[in-house]
């Protein structure tokens, strides 16, 4: 599979109000995306996932760092950014106040048609992409007002206003949280669909490590502003190697579930990002003195530790306790 | 000692078109301590009952039934009374409110606001207030410091923590979640979890947690009302309910959550087919029948009550025998 995007060292930080210093909120992101996959992008509340994905769009300015997309270094100017944004589409989280509500459902789609100037009958452009979001038949939908449709069905016309520009890559943040679990299942199914026949590639950011289960092809557990984590879903979910990871999966609410591993301490704050390990403060490879035993915890504490790849280059971990299985 | 007990609720909005029955006759009753979970998909009516229990719904909607706030009822109460007991009898932390906090004004200053509007605490810029808002951001697991940040520095997490910051300002007997941790990581959901847990078993909070996410009440509850169309259609406990539900409808919503490492879900997420019921034009017989796999030819025409199968279990539906 090839590559459609790649991150090296993206940081992006704000200035903080109040507290003193730089909010770190983006701190050194090595990250690719290949063509027709679904990446779910999962971390904690405040781990950076928006401010990432805001950023790959030009959203956020990147402090410093570069992204490449099909092929090509993205430019900073407001020229080059039109045109990824039409190659680039993004779902924001919070769908109730995405849509316009004195605009139809016609216009919201035909909205983006109209910004980036594409050429063709709008008509039969949003039509098709009404219809390519499961909204069938389209007619019935177009004159319609937000209000008029279920929550699942206003999911679907973000998808289809996305889909309708012809994207290459869907950035969707928190697709599926503020739907219903009955809807829930349909919308990840069209997510699946719309990779398996467009070839299109998806970042779903979630913190639903279920959404990874049921529809993403590869995983990256992000910890305050860095990738801790990345690999195929499948493996990282059987087996996480990283203890972040780990307690993460241990608190994904499910009847008869191994035992809770909530992580206490401060909330990560990225205005204070720890020395050494960043993740040292709460690990509880740390707390339970594993890491003194491994002889490691002088390293925990003093030297930031980089995402080190596999052999075979499909797994990568951030952590001094890990060793690699060999996959090569 | 029952907080809340709601007898045989109904709640009719007025509308444009008409009169919408968003709730049909519900009866709960939520003991100190206990957390009952309240789950259905959008529209069923349960934040409309979250409403109801405040009378908080538009001025112009007709209740019927009962509400009793320990043994008040609250459709009963003077309006002095009623402001009183708002807040302090019963909070709730209201369902997508992470944009109902004051864009222009620190989170500091609006959980000052609330325990200075709604409680006896004493007056704003005090020690006690101050030391007040300090205890209630560590309770809900946020930085004091956080207390000089606009909603706009925080993210949505650290927003929803600083509603139930809100919500506990006033140390009510009864909180209502409508959807509390639906915008939250897991971590952080685990984390409010916990602490809602420990809110209940050191100061006997009863908790009426409101949520679609039925995972999220699997380990929360003590019991679980399952509603569809504005009735409760299967009700009982926790693990007996999920162990083995009775109405397709909880099936369904049970299965729609994988199990991560379940090889049939992988790559296969599952959903219900079908819309949500519009409560303006609900099918004939069992409202449920339209998207049932198990429906027979009676569902369209017999609409089936809540059928008691044993002491804290019934379920709504025609498949289900009633205990004798
Ligand atoms: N405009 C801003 N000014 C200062 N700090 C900010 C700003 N926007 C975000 N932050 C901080 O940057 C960090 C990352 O925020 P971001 O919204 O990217 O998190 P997230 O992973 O998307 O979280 P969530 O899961 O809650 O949506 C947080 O600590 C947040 O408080
Ligand atoms: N003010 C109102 N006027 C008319 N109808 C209303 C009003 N508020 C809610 N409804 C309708 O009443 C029904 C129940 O709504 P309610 O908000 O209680 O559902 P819910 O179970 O909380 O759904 P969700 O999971 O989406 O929050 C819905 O059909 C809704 O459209
Ligand atoms: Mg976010
Ligand atoms: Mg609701």
């Amino acid at each position: 599979m090839s590559e459609l995007l790649r991150l090296a060292g993206v940081h992006v930080t704000y200035q903080s109000s109040g507290r003193s210093g730089v909010v770190r909120a983006v701190d050194g992101i090595d990250l690719t995306v290949d063509r027709g996959e679904v990446l779910a992008l999962v971390g904690e509340s405040g781990c950076g996932k928006t401010t990432l994905i805001r950023a790959i769009i030009g959203l956020e300015p990147m402090t410093s760092g570069s992204i490449v997309f099909d092929g090509a270094t993205v430019a900073t100017g407001q020229r080059e950014l039109r045109r990824l944004r039409r190659r680039v589409q993004m779902i924001f989280q919070d769908p109730t106040g995405a849509l316009n509500p004195r605009a139809t459902i016609y216009e919201a789609v035909a909205e983006g048609i109209r910004i980036h100037g594409l050429a063709g009958p709008e008509p039969e452009l949003v039509a098709t992409a009404l219809a390519q979001a499961g909204l069938r038949p389209p007619e019935r939908y177009m004159p319609r007002f937000p209000h008029e449709v279920s929550g699942g069905q206003r999911q679907r016309v973000l998808i289809a206003g996305a889909m309708v520009l012809g994207p290459q890559l869907l950035l969707a943040d928190e697709p599926v949280a503020s739907l219903d679990a009955s809807v829930r299942g349909e919308i990840l199914a069209l997510m699946r669909v719309l990779v398996d026949t467009t070839g299109i590639s998806i970042v779903a950011v979630t913190h639903d490590l279920g959404l990874a289960w049921n529809i993403a092809d590869r995983i990256a557990v992000m910890y305050l502003g860095r990738i801790v984590e990345v690999g195929d879903a499948e493996e990282v979910l059987a087996d996480p190697l990283h203890p972040y990871t780990k307690a993460l999966l241990s608190v994904v609410p499910e009847a008869d579930r191994m035992e809770q591993q909530i992580l206490v301490g401060e909330t990560p704050d990225p205005a204070n990002v720890p020395s050494g390990c960043r993740f040292h403060p709460r690990c509880p490879l740390v707390a339970s003195g594993e890491a003194e035993r491994l002889g490691i915890i002088d390293r925990c504490r003093s030297v930031d530790v980089q995402l080190v790849a596999s052999p075979g280059g499909r797994r990568s971990v951030a952590c001094h306790a890990v060793r690699l299985p060999n996959d090569g | 000692m029952t907080i809340l007990e709601l007898r045989d609720l109904h709640v009719t909005y007025k509308s444009d078109r008409g009169d919408v029955p968003a709730v049909r006759g519900v009866d709960l009753a939520i003991a100190a301590g206990e957390t009952v979970g309240l789950a259905g998909e959008s529209g069923c009516g349960k934040s409309t009952i979250a409403g109801a229990v405040l009378r908080l719904l538009p001025r112009d909607t007709i209740v019927g039934g009962q509400v009793l706030l320990n043994g008040d009822d609250v459709y009963e109460l003077k309006p002095g009374r009623l402001r009183a007991v708002r807040w302090t009898a019963a909070a709730i932390v209201f369902q997508g409110a992470l944009h109902s906090l004051n864009p222009v004004r620190r989170v500091g200053e609006q959980i000052e606001e609330a325990i200075v509007l709604h409680s006896d605490r004493g007056d704003a810029g005090t020690h006690a207030v101050r030391d007040r808002i300090t205890g209630l951001l560590e309770r809900v697991g946020l930085r004091p410091d956080l207390a000089r940040s606009y909603p706009h520095q925080m993210s949505g997490g650290q927003r929803q923590r600083v509603l139930i910051a809100l919500a506990l300002a006033c140390e009510p007997d009864l909180l209502i979640a409508d959807e509390p941790t639906t915008a939250l990581d897991v971590m952080v959901q685990a984390q409010v979890l916990e602490l809602l847990a420990e809110l209940q078993r050191d100061r006997g909070l009863a908790l009426l947690f409101i949520t679609h996410d039925l995972s999220v009440l699997s380990t929360t509850c003590d019991r679980l009302a399952v509603m569809y169309a504005g009735r409760v259609v299967e009700e009982g406990r926790t693990v007996d309910l999920l162990k083995t539900p009775q109405h397709p409808y909880t099936r369904a919503l049970a299965r729609a959550f994988p199990t991560i490492g379940d090889p049939r879900s992988r790559m296969n997420p599952s959903g219900l087919g079908g819309d949500p019921p519009d409560p303006t034009h609900l099918p004939s017989g069992c409202p449920f029948h339209p998207r049932c796999d198990m429906a027979i030819e009676a569902c369209a025409t017999a609409d089936v009550l809540l059928r008691p199968i044993r002491p804290d279990r019934a379920a709504a539906c025609v498949h289900v025998a009633v205990s004798a």
